[in-house]
């Protein structure tokens, strides 16, 4: 089965000088719930934008379901892939039904007007992301956490095997965090989508994806030449299931805390410990700071 | 699903204002400094022996003026929809990318160049400040390309730079023009509605017909773009060409306005902001609905404009910011609880 | 800088003899000042005699064409149409030049209509797209008969010492048949 997504020796920087995301080859199969984690500045939201057609690779090849993603036309991109990027208030005050219905856009009629179907499409998405009693009301009007489930009904509304989310529950609380994971999970078994997720939440992560992908900045001396293919990934860059990507040693390396970790049912528990924390003394030893080891 | 737009609601609303404005024209046209007898106009006689000044003051004087003043006041408000979504920015007006210089510096060349044939039979001045405000449009738009593919800000950038270029041209040709020249060109631009023979009328409305026909086929890709452009490209927006096409089509109909008429402010900057008050930020229905009341309020205008100081006149521009404003804080008021981003 | 200084400030005829005289003395030619004030208005007072039986045709002294804007009442244009035989078809406005509509060029019942020649070149030029112009309101009296004038604008721009060429050249539009073409 071709990966839902492939990437092949992908370089990209702002900068030619400095590489934001160097020699990254991985494969997403088709219907797999992958999650993006790394410290801040490791070019996670690169890598979003990179698949979502924004950016083009320096170097390198991305496909789509096969095809090369620079072959794409906007449009039928769009029909491949849906973004979730950080909510934000528009310019004007479109109502949340509104909204949702403008991911339908390309599918309007001669009129430009909406058809049976967008109609049931966007009446779907939006009791998936309990936000159908906010139809009416100006996006504006809503809560932080509210317009971000809106902003992922109109990714669902976009009606795309591919779904790509920049930290979809940063301002959501626990309940909603949990139901928004629901959704994306059952998407993902149901529709047979595939999910690729950015998030700061290690331990939801593990609960919920198949794989993850562990982003650390890339380092900026040139003299540390990627390792020869075949190898097990240069030290940019870790994918794999949860279990095996989150160790204490991978937590320590990639964001420089000491974790405590304790196995809870199927999964290991991270809680990241800091100098002050009641349970400092706890610390797991293979996350503590090389420095101070005994 | 509550609230949203229906080809049908769509259709009652411009069937209701088309109605509106036709009311007004028919209104304001009985309204003028001279007291005229609709009776008399329409049944006295017509031939050329014993003339008909009512008649004649009613259908080739008031009539095309009125004519005039809704294509203009519609190209106007229409393009001014367009440019706050594409610029993304509420106080975008059609002038915004320099077209109101290019045409101020077209006119004074006019003008001074004592150029002295016609186009058409439009004036030196009306096809000189056609090509300034279009040549204008054309130079931000390629400046504006320079600094990114999408990039909003650059194009804003870049009409802030032509504008102080040109100004700072017209006010040197300011300097060393004759005083009655520099008059002319003033008065032009201030804003005027002349009575334009019946072929201008017709030319001056097919295109700025066809170019608000046009931009309401792309109403629905404007609703996305004023998301922001990259997002408007996740959904699959080619905003590349909504973008082009938009301030292509607004330029021009925005250039015709003012080749017709000088430059008018407040209509194209005002009407829009009040339509979507009442009815929401919904393009398909904003675009051709603000086009419709602009067209109203400019007819009204210039009905002002003509009477309140006979026997002169008053430039149109000069009543639509003073009846234009106060209307507007009045409208913010009453309806400032519907759009909760103003609070 | 040591230098005296004479200022004018002239806005109708009656000005332009205080200043003329004013001149005269400072410049100790108060003779000549004399003189040319008594020319002209020996020749005002006898233009004012071949017209006294006729009557005051209605003119529009049109400033710009687009938009319309003429001679109102308070300017010296004025004063200039009334000594050549003529009253302003333009009641009393706001401005001294103001723009006006087709509708009271009508409502005016127009009979003579002048242009100052705008920009240096042929006259007849500006002639034909004055017709051209005009003919948009066939039912006013200057443009049935015909009588519109471009004169040199040159003569009629400001108030000076060829004041009367001015007075003249106007009158002769407005009297055709007293005075000659």
């Amino acid at each position: 089965m071709t990966a839902s997504v492939q990437l092949q020796d992908v370089t990209f920087g702002y900068h030619a000088a400095h590489p934001v995301l160097r020699q990254i080859s991985l494969a997403v199969e088709r219907g797999t719930f992958l999650a993006i984690v790394g410290p801040n500045g490791a070019g996670k939201s690169t890598l979003i934008n990179l698949l979502a057609g924004v950016l083009k690779p320096r170097s390198g090849t991305l496909s789509i379901d096969g095809a090369d993603i620079q072959s794409y036309r906007q449009p039928e991109l769009a029909r491949k892939v849906a973004v979730v990027r950080q909510e934000f208030i528009p310019t004007f005050a479109f109502s949340v039904a509104e909204t949702v219905m403008m991911a339908r856009t390309p599918y309007f009629g001669q009129l430009g007007f909406e058809r049976q179907s967008d109609h049931r499409i966007v009446t779907e998405a939006m009791e998936l992301t309990d936000t159908s009693q906010f139809a009416a009301r100006p996006l504006g009007s809503l809560s932080g956490g509210e317009r971000q489930r809106v902003f992922i009904a109109r990714a669902l509304a976009q009606d795309t095997p591919i779904l790509l989310l920049d930290e979809p529950t940063s301002f959501l609380d626990l309940r909603h965090q949990v139901g928004i994971y629901d959704l994306l999970k059952s998407i993902q078994q149901d529709k047979g989508r595939t999910i690729i997720s950015i998030t700061h939440d290690i331990n939801l992560a593990a609960q919920y994806c198949d794989q993850v992908l562990l982003l650390l900045p890339c380092p900026v001396d040139s003299s540390s030449r990627a390792a020869a293919p075949g190898l097990p990934g240069p030290a940019h860059y870790r994918m794999g299931p949860p279990s095996e990507v989150f160790t204490p040693e991978r937590i320590r390396e990639a964001f420089g805390v000491g974790v405590f970790s304790a196995p809870v049912g199927r999964e290991t528990v991270i809680l990241p410990l800091g100098r002050l924390a009641r349970d400092a003394d706890r610390t797991d030893p293979r996350s503590a700071p090389r420095e101070n080891k005994p | 699903m509550p609230r949203l737009l229906s080809p049908k609601i769509l259709f009652l609303r411009i069937a209701a204002a088309a109605l509106l404005l036709f009311l007004t024209m028919l209104l304001c046209s009985l309204v003028g400094t001279e007291e005229i007898s609709l009776r008399t106009a329409l049944t006295g006689s017509a031939d050329a022996l014993s003339p008909n000044p009512d008649f004649e003051i009613l259908m080739h004087v008031r009539v095309p003026r009125i004519i005039l003043a809704a294509i203009v006041g519609a190209a106007l408000a229409g393009a001014g929809v367009t440019f706050q979504a594409v610029l993304r920015n509420p106080l975008a007006d059609p002038y915004i990318l320099g077209i109101s210089s290019g045409a101020g510096l077209g006119a004074m060349l006019a003008v001074i160049s004592g150029v002295n044939w016609t186009l058409w039979g439009r004036s030196p001045i009306a096809v000189f400040a056609f090509a300034g405000a279009l040549g204008t449009v054309w130079l931000v738009w390629m400046i504006g390309r320079v600094t990114g593919k999408f990039h909003v800000t650059g194009l804003l950038l870049a009409g802030v730079v032509v504008n102080a270029c040109f100004s700072a041209v017209i006010m040197f040709l300011t300097s060393i023009a004759k005083s009655q020249d520099v008059y002319a060109t003033i008065f032009w631009l201030m804003g005027n509605m002349n009575e334009e023979d019946f072929f201008v009328l017709w030319a001056g409305a097919g295109a700025v017909g066809a170019g608000l026909v046009a931009l309401f086929f792309i109403s629905p890709q404007l609703n996305a773009i004023s998301f922001g452009a990259t997002d408007a490209q996740s959904i699959g927006i080619d905003v590349r060409r909504t973008q082009f096409l938009a301030f292509a089509i607004s330029a021009f109909i925005t250039a015709v306005a003012v080749s017709l008429s000088g430059l008018i402010g407040f209509v194209g900057l005002i009407v829009p902001h009040a339509v979507r008050l009442v009815l929401g930020p919904d393009h398909r229905q904003l675009l051709p609905l603000s086009s419709l009341v602009g067209a109203m309020f400019l007819v009204a205008a210039d009905t002002v404009a003509r009477v309140v100081v006979a026997p002169a006149q008053l430039p149109v521009g000069v009543i639509t910011a003073m009846v234009g404003g106060p209307f507007f804080l009045i409208l913010l008021m009453r309806y400032n609880k519907k759009v909760g981003w103003l609070t | 800088m040591g230098y005296d200084c004479l200022t004018t400030d002239i806005w109708t005829v009656d000005d332009l003899f205080a200043g003329i005289e004013a001149l005269g003395r400072a410049t100790a030619r108060e003779a000549q000042a004399e003189q040319l004030i008594a020319g002209i208005t020996a020749k005002t007072r006898r233009l004012r005699e071949i017209l006294q039986d006729q009557d005051r045709p209605r003119v529009l002294w049109v400033v710009q064409r687009e938009p319309l804007r003429v001679a109102g009442q308070n300017t010296f244009i004025n004063e200039l149409i009334e000594l050549a035989g003529g009253q302003n078809a333009i009641g009393p406005t706001l401005h001294k030049y103001p723009p006006i509509g087709a509708e009271q060029v009508i409502a005016a019942d127009v009979q003579v209509i002048i242009e100052p020649t705008m920009v240096k070149g042929d006259p007849s030029r500006q002639r034909d797209q004055a017709l051209a112009h005009w003919h948009r309101l066939p039912t006013v009296p200057a443009v049935a008969d015909g009588r519109i004038y471009v004169i040199d604008g040159d003569v009629v721009s400001r108030l000076g010492p060829r004041l009367y060429q001015g007075i003249e050249t106007i009158a002769q539009c407005l009297h055709p048949d007293v005075l000659g073409e």
